[in-house]
């Protein structure tokens, strides 16, 4: 048993150790442009924008879906859009954005819906990477589980390591790049482009109830601090929200039933096929506008 | 815990060191062992089915006594009957109840009769059809007294919940498998490894091309209005590459783990798309579950004789019922109904124990004629699986009509062209590396004689990258599970 474990084992330490040693190589060239490298400008933003301030957490819905400029001009509040990706995990976050929250902001949570319908504290290659090409220092926000399910995509990033692609002729994403937010972290790159050819996507799998339980933990904490929140819901296509509307109006419950201040409704940030631009949760132009206004008319009523 | 899964990986070595060198002393230590960690793998898919699982084990168990010490005719039917009502009633409730009760409804329905039906919202309990087939052949084998009742409790429980073929098989039986729980376990360094190369090879098969083909059936499938005939087509054939690499995947790697423990389990596929006609096809494809049939079912019903009649009514009654073991669906009736079609030929014309070899044994390439005649065979699997995979009949009319249209040699409504292409190109490695090994008991298990040790390195290590590599895209469940 001794020689099977030990060749065992000296098969598998060379794979172990290459991918030791590539997931600690600093993030490739190509990797430093992608977007989630905009979390070092967006940490920033929330670290030294004066109060005061107005914090937006999501995924991209939200960084596909807000006009700030439009929302300082109306509230006169300085906006902070931290949204990047929905797969970094609604726990991450929340994790990663309570302890910028100061007394007298107000913090407005989009989460998506799928944020409902899946693993809340599940891995994900965003995740992987932010922690080991953007900063390791965010490995504390991770739960264990969390640590666990990142395992899995740490292969794919160490074997991406290698490709000569990440070093050489890199071309900067029109739409997701580090290059695409603007000052206050919002995606704008796609604000002149033409609408791209996408399929509508139903909300699947199970309401997960513990995602609403870590929301009310980080009302508790955002209270703690004398701030505000208010919840709202993604600007979601319309086909797609058809497909999903019984798991859609499972959230809105969810959230009136624990009393959370509620921006809207669900039904109102149904968006137009015609103001969508590559996935059922990315805003045009005229979508952002269209979902930017909506969310100052209510943001209006409950910050008077 | 899947095969594929992070979990796995911490939980075989775990068990694997304890059943060495912790257990290795005593034989029924190495039994409990095995006993207590199949439990726990199986509790940790819902914990409450744990219980049934138990149930139908001590069940069987207790019936295959009581049958054995019968001393009358009576008493030995009234245990049987009780066992095999009992275990056809658990998979009759949680698998075939509300297809039962629906269909009733619909066919009440159209006879203008209209019934609010009473259906269960319980989820099906992994591995039930499976666990319920070996106590099944336990039990008849038992009655019709070609084995004797197991006496010890551990050894028939891990017959039954053995982990590497507890929730998809391959469906054992008693014959084979409990000799082999009862006999001292020897440590076979070359079986070992074998069993790891047959692992990993099981883990190719599952998550570089099922789950790679898997991607784009999927969304074939669910969006066929969208596509032309000749991308539904391409659908369909990554779902015949999908069913196969994820079933045949998982049997690899369930072989490769059980030898790690010392213990051979039935085959279940032997490179079934290079099969020249149905019948060789049924011989190759989920062996265990045909031998199943033809061993409980066929030849009880009479088999092939009793002349002709006979033998296409019994060759009809397996096929639809074997489509019918698969799922509460009208699909999967089809889908059997099919095959019974397609190996009816061979059945009148009694050819059906034709090739029984392996296609072009001992050569590169096979002649024209068995060209030809996989092909043929081939793609009359393609258009079963539409049945298998669609979500119901009029779907996969509808699917198999587009596809003999216009529209069949045009490719659209393709989002991800490049994906597509890759997994094509990993097809047909994939196609070619099966071709080579095809007289081996799997693919790569004969690289030891015929490649240098180098050359075997670097396929053994690209192969674990490029699993590692896929597998960024998360666990995916094994179709089969569901059965």
């Amino acid at each position: 048993m001794n020689i099977f474990v030990r060749k065992v084992i000296g098969f598998l330490l060379p794979v172990f150790g290459f991918i030791v040693l590539a997931i600690l190589l600093p993030a490739t060239p190509r990797a430093t442009k992608s977007l989630l490298f905009s979390s070092i400008k967006k940490d920033s933003l929330l670290k030294y924008t004066k109060s005061p301030r107005i914090i937006f957490v999501g995924g991209s819905n939200l960084s596909f879906g807000l006009n700030s400029q439009l929302i300082k001009d109306s509230l006169r509040k300085n906006p902070i859009n931290t949204a990047i990706h929905a797969s970094l995990t609604l726990k991450f976050m929340l994790d990663n954005s309570i302890k910028f929250v100061k007394k007298g902001d107000v913090v407005v949570l989009v989460p998506e819906y799928s944020h409902f319908y899946s693993d809340y504290d599940r891995g994900s290659e965003e995740l992987l990477r932010i922690i080991f090409d953007v900063n390791l220092s965010k490995i504390s926000l991770l739960s264990s589980k969390q640590l666990f399910n990142i395992i899995p995509y740490m292969p794919k990033l160490a074997i991406t390591k290698l490709k000569p692609s990440e070093y050489l002729n890199i071309i900067d994403s029109k739409v997701y790049s580090v290059n695409s937010f603007n000052d206050y972290g919002d995606t704008f790159s796609h604000w002149g482009m033409k609408r791209e050819n996408f399929k509508s996507k139903a909300v699947k799998g199970e309401y997960n109830t513990v995602v609403l339980e870590n929301i009310k933990a980080y009302a508790l904490e955002i209270e703690k601090k004398g701030a505000q929140l208010f919840v709202s819901f993604p600007g979601y296509q319309d086909v797609s929200f058809m497909k999903s509307i019984n798991s859609i109006h499972r959230v809105e419950m969810e959230y009136r039933k624990n009393d959370f201040i509620v921006l809207g409704t669900a039904e109102r940030y149904k968006i137009p096929d015609a103001m969508m631009f590559n996935t059922p949760y990315h805003l045009n132009k005229d979508g952002v506008d269209y979902r930017t206004q909506l969310l100052i008319e209510d943001l209006k009523k409950v910050l008077q | 815990m899947l095969f594929n899964s992070l979990s796995f990986a911490v939980f075989l070595p775990i068990v694997f060191f304890l059943y060495w060198s912790v257990a290795h002393k005593e034989l029924k230590y190495q039994n409990i062992l095995l006993l207590l960690s199949s439990y726990f793998f199986y509790a940790c898919w819902d914990w409450r089915f744990l219980f049934l699982l138990i149930f139908s084990t001590l069940l069987d168990y207790f019936s295959g006594i009581k049958i054995a010490e019968s001393k009358n005719n009576t008493t030995k039917k009234f245990w049987f009957w009780l066992s095999i009502g009992i275990n056809l009633g658990f998979l009759a409730v949680f698998k075939y109840y509300n297809f039962f009760i629906d269909s009733t409804a619909l066919a009440l329905s159209k006879l203008g009769f209209v019934i609010n039906p009473w259906t269960l919202n319980v989820i099906l309990p992994v591995g039930i059809s499976f666990y319920t087939f070996h106590g099944l052949s336990y039990v008849i084998d038992i009655y019709k007294e070609r084995i004797k009742a197991e006496k010890n409790f551990i050894d028939y429980s891990v017959f039954v919940s053995f982990f590497p073929l507890l929730v998809a098989g391959p469906i054992e039986r008693a014959t084979h498998l409990l000799p082999q729980i009862q006999r001292k376990r020897i440590f076979d360094y070359a079986k070992l490894v074998n069993g790891l190369k047959q692992i990993l090879w099981g883990l190719f098969k599952k998550i570089v091309i099922a789950d790679q083909c898997a991607k784009y059936a999927n969304e074939i499938f669910n969006n066929s209005g969208d596509y032309s005939g000749g991308s539904l087509f391409l659908g369909a054939l990554f779902f015949t590459f999908q069913i196969y690499g994820d079933f045949s995947g998982y049997s690899d790697i369930a072989l490769g783990t059980a030898r790690l423990f010392g213990i051979e389990l039935l085959k279940n596929f032997s490179f079934p798309y290079f099969s020249r006609n149905i019948a060789e096809f049924w011989r190759r494809w989920h062996i265990s579950l045909s031998s199943w049939f033809r061993d409980y079912l066929y030849i009880p019903l009479g088999g092939s004789k009793g002349g002709i009649w006979s033998k296409v009514r019994n060759t009809f009654i397996i096929f639809l019922v074997s489509g019918f073991w698969h799922g509460a669906n009208w699909t999967f009736i089809v889908w059997g109904f099919l095959h019974a079609l397609y190996i009816m030929p061979s059945i009148i014309f009694n050819t059906n124990r034709k090739s029984l070899d392996t296609v072009a044994k001992g050569k590169l390439i096979p002649s024209f004629k068995e060209l030809l005649e996989m092909l043929l065979t081939f793609n009359l699997t393609v258009i079963a699986w539409i049945f298998f995979r669609a979500k119901d009949i009029e779907s996969a009319l509808s699917y198999i009509s587009k596809i003999f249209s216009k529209s069949f040699f045009t490719i659209s409504g393709l989002v991800d062209k490049g994906g597509v292409l890759i997994c094509i190109v990993f097809i047909f490695a994939f196609m070619f590396i099966e071709w080579l090994g095809r007289e081996k008991e799997f693919a790569i298990a004969g690289l030891d004689t015929s490649w240098k040790k180098s050359y075997r390195y670097v396929m053994y290590y690209s192969l674990v990258l490029i699993i590692l590599w896929f597998s960024a895209g998360g666990e995916q469940q094994f179709i089969y599970f569901q059965f």
